[in-house]
């Protein structure tokens, strides 16, 4: 309750102090006439709200556009701004609200499917000709930023990827492959992800084999949806597709894994997890771009040289990323949408990625870092392993029910490994937890 | 018109200066309230009767027009929605077992700080520190004692020999963990004021006491329980009703997840709350949830009080 009181306040004041700009701004900019619609000597203001500064205040992208474009003011929001606590609550208000939301909206990967299902409240930017940006990204990229019925939203920024950190030292012991060539074609599919497991596990190395369940089993979902019938958690009406193959094959996977005895209770964030990555309690975590600095900070030092990197089976995966939305609210959509297409064009993308490290979404701009290795991981060519598991990822179409019910998923996996439920009841569990968050989502 | 009025025996009618002078004693009072009052409207009153509104009705971010269901929210959160009463359980179970040995320690903690010891003020500026700490770091620290593998109160149960506890996968093991976040950060606190309280007892009483040849232990139960006993139960009701809105100190020991454990072992009503308005973007029963809150923080708050009253007779 006090927690949520003091974040509404913080939003109360943020909606306070960003109407006193929005007023100061008009008073100094026009000249007493009100309408400024295609008067060429008036300046227009331009507000991007964002979740921290994506790099753009690093690579000065406000000055930089300022610069070419005379009547166009820049206004970069979002310092210092948490995405779940502070950034979406506001965002949904003032879209609901009809005001507020800014001219170009930066968006996490997990509430896109939500802000999606909305229409009306995104602009449509096919309208001023930027269906030709498609060829520049990969198709699931650029298709999830449209909307339920097909508008074209806004650009990707970054892309999270996905490629498996393993730990050296624990698979030495184990007996198993430790050249990161010979890892990725040693499980190049599930089947042999498994055999290495129960080789893992048979060498009685004290250690889990991999961290949790819930990364693995998502991962491994989205590639069998790809590869079948499309169908994830939920269907566009909002029907649990519990049944799907995607969802059973994968589910099962990480029973059987589960029950070898090879899957860690180190559930993502928790403080064991973080422990368990310089104690070496884990060998293999999936690990998109941006895990691998996660990584290095809390193993530290000490371990240089012990983590390194790989494909990950299958290849395909995603966990991330951004987009740079217009809402349709926005006064200046053509000039919103023509900003938003700057800031995640190729060469800013390589810009952000030099200065802060998101891995780029377009085609051109991985291209131009494909040769970036981690020295942290043993030199791992990350780039390319990256790019590689996002260009195979499959377009997957996103209810806006998918990140509850894969929520719901989520903890009950995390549910059979820490022994509050049997390998019996998980079925059970599953179906009841996501019926809830159907039922709940509205 | 006029004449009406000139008609009547016209009072003398007061002067300004005497308007003035009544108005400076019935009217400023309300006047220096006021700036409260109405904030409270704005941020309190409103918001609550809002609440009332959004809970009759099905409102979510995914339905933003408003449909009218009357108390469906309501009987979806009792009847079907099993978490719900999960919570309530869960809440009021670590309600019990963070506030009973709380309200002791702190009470003789109280009472051996009103002793004479050396450095006295040192200590009892010592015992508030837990509450100046960040509820988020003391959640880090107490969510790495209480770790599975790699926990120090493992580790020391590891000393005899008992095999590593997943605290956070049994309702009892986690409930025990929380109590002992909450614990450590408000008896303190709790204990500071209860000392505020026994330094207002006279201290002739305790004299006399002695002369009679009454204990220590007599002195304390027959004199400074019954005089302080307004003060306590005080403390009781502060603690029922922030123990029943307890949500940071779980949600830190769940790293920052609103689900409680993989069952919601130590999900409380707070959290429950909270998942429905953020994870699925629900505010019909989000403000469904706040009001039985409400009402269940209402009971054991009353329920609280009555039993304390009842210590001790009535004085």
């Amino acid at each position: 309750m006090h927690l949520l009181n003091r974040h509404r306040g913080r939003a109360a004041l943020a909606v306070a102090a960003a109407g006193a700009l929005a007023l100061s701004a008009c008073s100094g900019g026009s000249d007493g006439d009100g309408n400024g619609n295609g008067d060429s000597d008036e300046k227009i203001q331009l507000t991007v709200k964002m979740f921290g500064t994506l790099g753009y205040v690093d690579i000065e992208a406000e000055q930089a556009y300022e610069a070419e474009h005379p009547n166009i003011d820049v206004v970069l929001e979002g310092d210092g701004t948490n995405f779940d606590q502070e950034f979406r609550p506001a965002i949904e208000s003032a879209l609901q609200a009809g005001s507020g939301a800014g001219d170009v909206i930066a968006m996490d990967e997990q509430a896109m499917a939500q802000m999606m299902a909305q229409s009306d409240y995104w602009a449509d930017l096919s309208e001023y000709g930027y269906d030709s940006r498609a060829e520049e990204y990969p198709e699931w990229k650029w298709e999830l930023g449209h909307t339920a019925d097909g508008k074209l939203a806004g650009f990707g920024t970054d892309v999270g990827g996905m490629g498996m950190c393993y730990r050296t030292d624990l698979f030495e012991a184990a007996g198993l492959p430790t050249d990161r060539e010979e890892v990725a074609a040693a499980w190049a599919d599930w089947d042999g992800f498994e055999t290495a497991a129960q080789t893992f596990v048979d060498s009685d190395v004290d250690a889990a084999f991999l961290d949790s369940p819930t990364q693995l089993q998502n991962m491994m979902l989205g590639q069998l949806a790809g590869q079948g019938d499309g169908q994830m958690y939920v269907d566009a009406e909002g029907n649990l597709t519990l049944d799907s193959a995607a969802v059973q094959d994968s589910v099962d996977t990480i029973i059987g894994l589960q029950e070898m005895g090879a899957i860690g209770s180190f559930a993502s964030w928790s403080e064991e997890w973080v422990t368990a990555q310089a104690e070496g309690g884990f060998a293999t975590m999936p690990c998109p771009a941006w895990m691998l600095g996660v990584v290095e900070g809390n193993a530290g030092e000490d371990n240089a040289g012990n983590w390194d990197f790989a494909a990950a089976p299958g290849i395909s995966g995603n966990w991330g990323g951004s987009w740079l939305l217009v809402p349709s609210q926005s006064q200046h959509p053509e000039e919103a949408a023509e900003l938003a297409a700057w800031l995640t064009s190729p060469e800013n993308q390589v810009s952000v990625f030099e200065a802060v490290g998101p891995f780029p979404s377009t085609f051109a701009g991985q291209e131009q870092v494909m040769d970036v290795t981690n020295e942290y991981f043993n030199d791992a060519p990350v780039a390319e392993i990256i790019s590689g598991s996002v260009a195979e990822f499959p377009a997957l179409e996103y209810s806006a029910l998918h990140p509850t019910v894969k929520g719901a998923v989520e903890n009950a996996l995390n549910g059979l490994v820490d022994g509050t439920y049997s390998a019996d009841e998980i079925w059970d569990v599953i179906n009841s937890e996501a019926e809830n968050a159907v039922q709940l989502g509205g | 018109m006029t004449t009406a009025l000139a008609q009547r025996p016209a009072p003398s009618r007061p002067g300004w200066r005497e308007r003035l002078h009544k108005f400076d004693i019935k009217g400023v009072p309300y006047f220096l309230v006021a700036p409260f009052f109405l904030l409270f409207a704005a941020f309190g009153l409103f918001p609550m009767g809002y609440t009332v509104y959004a809970s009759l009705h099905e409102w979510s971010t995914r339905s933003p027009e408003k449909t009218f269901v009357g108390l469906d929210n309501y009987q979806f959160l009792l009847f079907e929605y099993d978490r719900f009463l999960n919570s309530v359980v869960n809440t009021l179970g670590m309600f019990v077992l963070a506030t009973v040995p709380q309200l002791i320690v702190a009470l003789l903690v109280a009472n051996a700080l009103n002793k004479r010891m050396r450095a006295r003020l040192t200590w009892r500026m010592l015992v508030l520190v837990p509450i100046v700490t960040s509820v988020v770091a003391v959640g880090v620290i107490f969510a790495r004692l209480w770790g599975q593998e790699y926990g120090m109160i493992n580790g020391f149960l590891g000393v005899f020999g008992v095999e590593n506890i997943d605290w956070r996968a049994s309702r009892f093991g986690s409930w025990l963990a929380v109590s002992s976040m909450v614990d450590w950060r408000w008896m303190g606190y709790n204990a500071l004021i209860l000392l505020a309280a026994m330094q207002t007892i006279p201290k002739q009483l305790y004299e006399a006491a002695a002369l009679d040849g009454a204990s220590p232990r007599q002195q304390f139960w027959q004199i400074t329980i019954p005089q302080i006993k307004p003060v306590i139960i005080f403390i009781t009701f502060m603690s029922s009703v922030g123990g029943m809105m307890l949500f940071v100190e779980p949600m830190m020991f769940d790293s920052g997840r609103f689900g409680g454990g993989t069952d919601g072992q130590f999900q409380t009503t707070s959290m429950v709350l909270i998942d429905l308005l953020r994870t699925h973007g629900n505010y019909g029963m989000s403000s469904a949830a706040g009001w039985l809150l409400f009402i269940v923080i209402l009971a054991v708050a009353g329920t609280s009080y009555l039993i304390v009253n009842r210590l001790q007779g009535n004085k």
